[in-house]
């Protein structure tokens, strides 16, 4: 399953998590969810169990952020293809 | 090739939902894939033809510039010319008082029992933004 976040609220990642159950769980941070791709956010979310996370590039280059060590960048070719890929897809 | 509904919730200007789901589609198609994009809610917005204001704008050219960099007009009717499937929700439309203005082009009206019924039912992947 894939979650989308566009925010950097935990909370509703805590409140989302279960609906993967026992299935992979890999995260696409967008907009200002992308500060979570910095070290101390990337530290919750491997806490959280993501198996991957993701940040979009135009996001990240916006913000002229780097993502930390364990958040691959993705531009928007890499997304249509996790989506794809993952075909469940939770918004939150 | 697959098929992919995009349910879009936010208008522009408000987050980078809209912007984002633009690009998504831009990419999908570019790719070669069929895409619906169903405008819901504050989407509805983003159906609507432009309507510029004729007297003196009271904001310098920089700034006008780049708000115009949050208006989507352009390249919505530039997806729907390349391929992309755009229905609207009449009834947040209604909500909003803009039922009766007229569409971009490529944009259709639209409700949630036959237009995103129909995607959805039709689509390999579907997701909501906004």
């Amino acid at each position: 399953m894939l979650y989308l976040l566009s925010a950097p609220d935990l909370g509703r990642l805590d409140e989302a998590l279960p609906l993967s159950g026992d299935n992979d769980k890999d995260l696409l941070l967008f907009s200002d969810a992308v500060y979570l791709s910095q070290g101390p956010g990337m530290t919750k979310l491997r806490d959280l169990g993501f198996d991957n996370v993701y940040a979009e590039k135009k996001a990240v280059e916006d913000r002229e952020l780097e993502a930390a060590e364990g958040c691959e960048v993705v531009d928007m070719d890499e997304v249509v293809d996790l989506v794809l890929d993952h075909q469940k897809i939770v918004n939150i | 090739m697959a098929a992919i509904t995009i349910t879009l919730l936010s208008g522009a200007v408000e987050n980078e939902a809209a912007d984002f789901a633009l690009r998504f589609v831009n990419r999908a198609l570019a790719k070669g894939h069929q895409v619906n994009l169903f405008l819901f809610g504050n989407a509805s917005y983003l159906a609507n033809r432009e309507v510029p204001y004729q007297g003196d704008k009271g904001i310098t050219p920089d700034l006008a510039a780049y708000m115009d960099t949050f208006r989507l007009a352009d390249r919505l009717e530039a997806l729907a010319r390349s391929g992309a499937v755009v229905h609207t929700c009449h009834t947040t439309e209604y909500a909003r008082g803009t039922e009766g203005c007229p569409y971009l082009d490529g944009v259709d009206r639209g409700n949630v029992g036959v237009s995103l019924m129909k995607f959805l039912i039709t689509s390999d992947v579907a997701f909501t933004i906004g």
